[in-house]
């Protein structure tokens, strides 16, 4: 077992080493293809740390993800202020919003708790649409320097960040609270858990986390309009990425939004203008056979292979 | 003479138009095992759901050790002490037994941390007779065995008053024989006061020490197990008028 955890290691840092030095061996379009999907993976693990873990389903992540892009790139043209700079606005203004929205909407169940998220978004979008800071329809130009090295690193360092406190939550004593009030959330109330309190806890992480994403990727795209700030699609994405990866599941997480992202990709490539139809189709083909998402269903398969083969692997560790 | 750990003074709780509990005296003494009962409808859970918090009650008050617990949250009366189990039993079911416990002692009144949590939630196991399903998912389990884990669950948050919804219903006899004793052990080796809510009379009658009947949300006597059980009231009103002792 030792040798085995030391494997999964050292892989883990050449994959690591292999990641770090891209741009020294690829192409300008696949570092920035690669960069793009580690942003995937930030954001669906931003999203699945809240409602993955908690099963608060949020149809408002996107808002977090435009708050981000127009921090930077308000403080950006108006004041010169670099995106390291302006990622800390970014991170100050999700968490005030995601504090008002926890304050409207943690009390709310199920459909009614996604749909005010998502009115939420609606709303900044329009707001963002009808003001004068934001440029209105007419958008934001930021200064066209191409900031693609930059862009690549800052989304691993995320992406590193992203997945190492979503597996810290999970394995602390909050990922059980959090699964505890997914579970049951009265059970959890009379057993001490304040569920208010750790979703609040999630909701700002997970925003906080968007935002950021947000913030250095207007800088790099070097344009920001409000459809694109507040893209739904972007939100959907995400949650596909999570879907397919096996919700609450961190490692699951990040392989669903790689195969996600190239998928998205090869099929954008060769299909521009009907690709989302096949995205459709895959989506339904998962949560059909695959609900409990890829990484789940193969281990279940490869058990119930082994069992077949005699072997007995696929005892529970209960049963004994 | 012990003092009262519970009192439930003039609570009154309606549900729009129907009255669940009209102006109920209630109240506990340390150290005992109080049993609740009453018809169906009686207005016994609703009791007990809003001691815990998870009702509002439109009027009255309820103090724990003399202390007004009327604003609290659940998880707060939970912080307190005072913690309850459901009527059908509750569980998180995509975790395994042994976490089901650890969210109790990682997070109720105790609030452990990590190998405390677990050593305890481990202990509270043996106790309750789920040690060797430790590892299985909840959703694998027994009616027996999920009612056993509420009670391992309940315990983990350590509290001093217990409130158990119907403990015993839907068990076979050797598990009846076994939760009584395990409710007896709960007061006796750690002086936890155990509010019992329950239909099966005969545990009703050899656990508590005193018993309190409700009907249509009004107190209709309190005493010794014996003395409700030989009151024509009670008889009339929740046994059934053809009902010998």
């Amino acid at each position: 077992m030792g040798n085995k955890k030391k494997a999964v290691i050292v892989g883990l840092v050449v994959l690591l080493v292999l990641f770090a030095l891209l741009p020294y061996y690829a192409s300008g379009y696949n570092v920035s293809f690669v960069a793009l999907v580690l942003m995937l993976i930030i954001l669906c693990q931003g999203w699945n740390m809240f409602s993955g873990f908690t099963g608060y389903v949020s149809f408002g992540h996107h808002v977090y993800f435009g708050i981000g892009c127009y921090a930077s790139a308000i403080l950006l043209t108006r004041y010169g202020v670099s995106p390291y700079l302006s990622m800390l606005a970014a991170v100050a203004l999700a968490t005030a919003l995601a504090l008002i929205v926890s304050l409207a909407t943690l009390r709310l169940k199920g459909v009614y708790f996604a749909l005010t998220t998502l009115a939420v978004a609606i709303a900044v979008h329009v707001l963002s649409l009808n003001i004068a800071i934001t440029g209105g329809g007419k958008g934001i130009s930021l200064p066209p320097e191409y900031h693609l090295l930059g862009f690549f690193y800052v989304m691993l360092a995320l992406a590193l960040v992203a997945i190492g406190s979503a597996l810290l939550i999970k394995n602390s004593r909050i990922g059980l609270a959090l699964s505890a009030i997914k579970g049951d959330e009265d059970l959890a109330a009379a057993i001490g858990i304040s569920s208010y309190k750790y979703k609040v806890l999630t909701l700002v992480l997970s925003a906080a986390l968007w935002a950021v994403a947000g913030n250095f990727y207007a800088w790099y795209v070097t344009f920001m309009h409000p459809t694109d700030a507040f893209q739904l699609h972007r939100l959907v994405t995400a949650m596909v990425g999570v879907i397919m990866g096996g919700t609450g599941s961190v490692g699951g997480v990040v392989i669903g939004a790689t195969v996600f992202g190239i998928v998205n990709e090869v099929l954008w490539a060769r299909f521009s203008t009907i690709y989302l139809m096949f995205l459709g189709i895959a989506l339904v083909l998962i949560i059909r056979f695959a609900p409990t998402g890829l990484i789940k269903t193969g281990e279940s398969l490869i058990q119930k292979v082994r069992a077949k083969g005699g072997k007995g692997v696929g005892e529970h560790p209960g049963s004994k | 003479m012990l003092e009262n750990i519970l009192e439930v003074n003039k609570i009154t709780k309606r549900f729009r138009g129907l009255v669940a509990l009209k102006n109920l005296d209630f109240s506990m003494r340390q150290g005992e095992i109080h049993g609740l009962i009453g018809p169906n409808g009686a207005g016994k859970s609703t009791l007990i759901n809003c001691i815990c918090g998870f009702y509002r009650y439109d009027s009255g008050a309820i103090l724990f050790k003399g202390r007004n617990i009327a604003k609290g949250a659940p998880y707060k009366i939970c912080g307190m002490g005072i913690t309850r189990t459901f009527q059908i039993p509750r569980y998180f079911a995509h975790e395994t037994v042994l976490r089901n416990v650890m969210a109790g002692t990682l997070f109720g009144r105790s609030s452990l941390s990590g190998r405390d949590a677990k050593r305890n939630a481990v202990e509270l196991l043996e106790l309750t007779g789920l040690s060797v399903k430790e590892g299985a998912l909840t959703k694998e389990l027994t009616i027996g065995d999920l009612k056993s884990l509420s009670i391992a669950m309940a315990l983990a948050t350590k509290p001093e008053l217990l409130l158990l919804d119907e403990p015993i219903a839907g068990l076979n006899p050797t598990e009846t024989t076994a939760a009584m004793e395990l409710i007896k052990r709960i007061r006796n080796e750690w002086n936890i006061t155990i509010l019992m809510v329950e239909h099966v009379m005969k545990a009703i009658m050899d656990t508590c020490d005193r018993i309190t009947v409700i009907n249509f949300g009004e107190k209709i006597c309190e005493g010794l197990p014996k003395e409700v059980g030989s009151n024509p009231g009670v008889i009339k009103a929740y046994l059934g008028e053809e009902y010998v002792f």
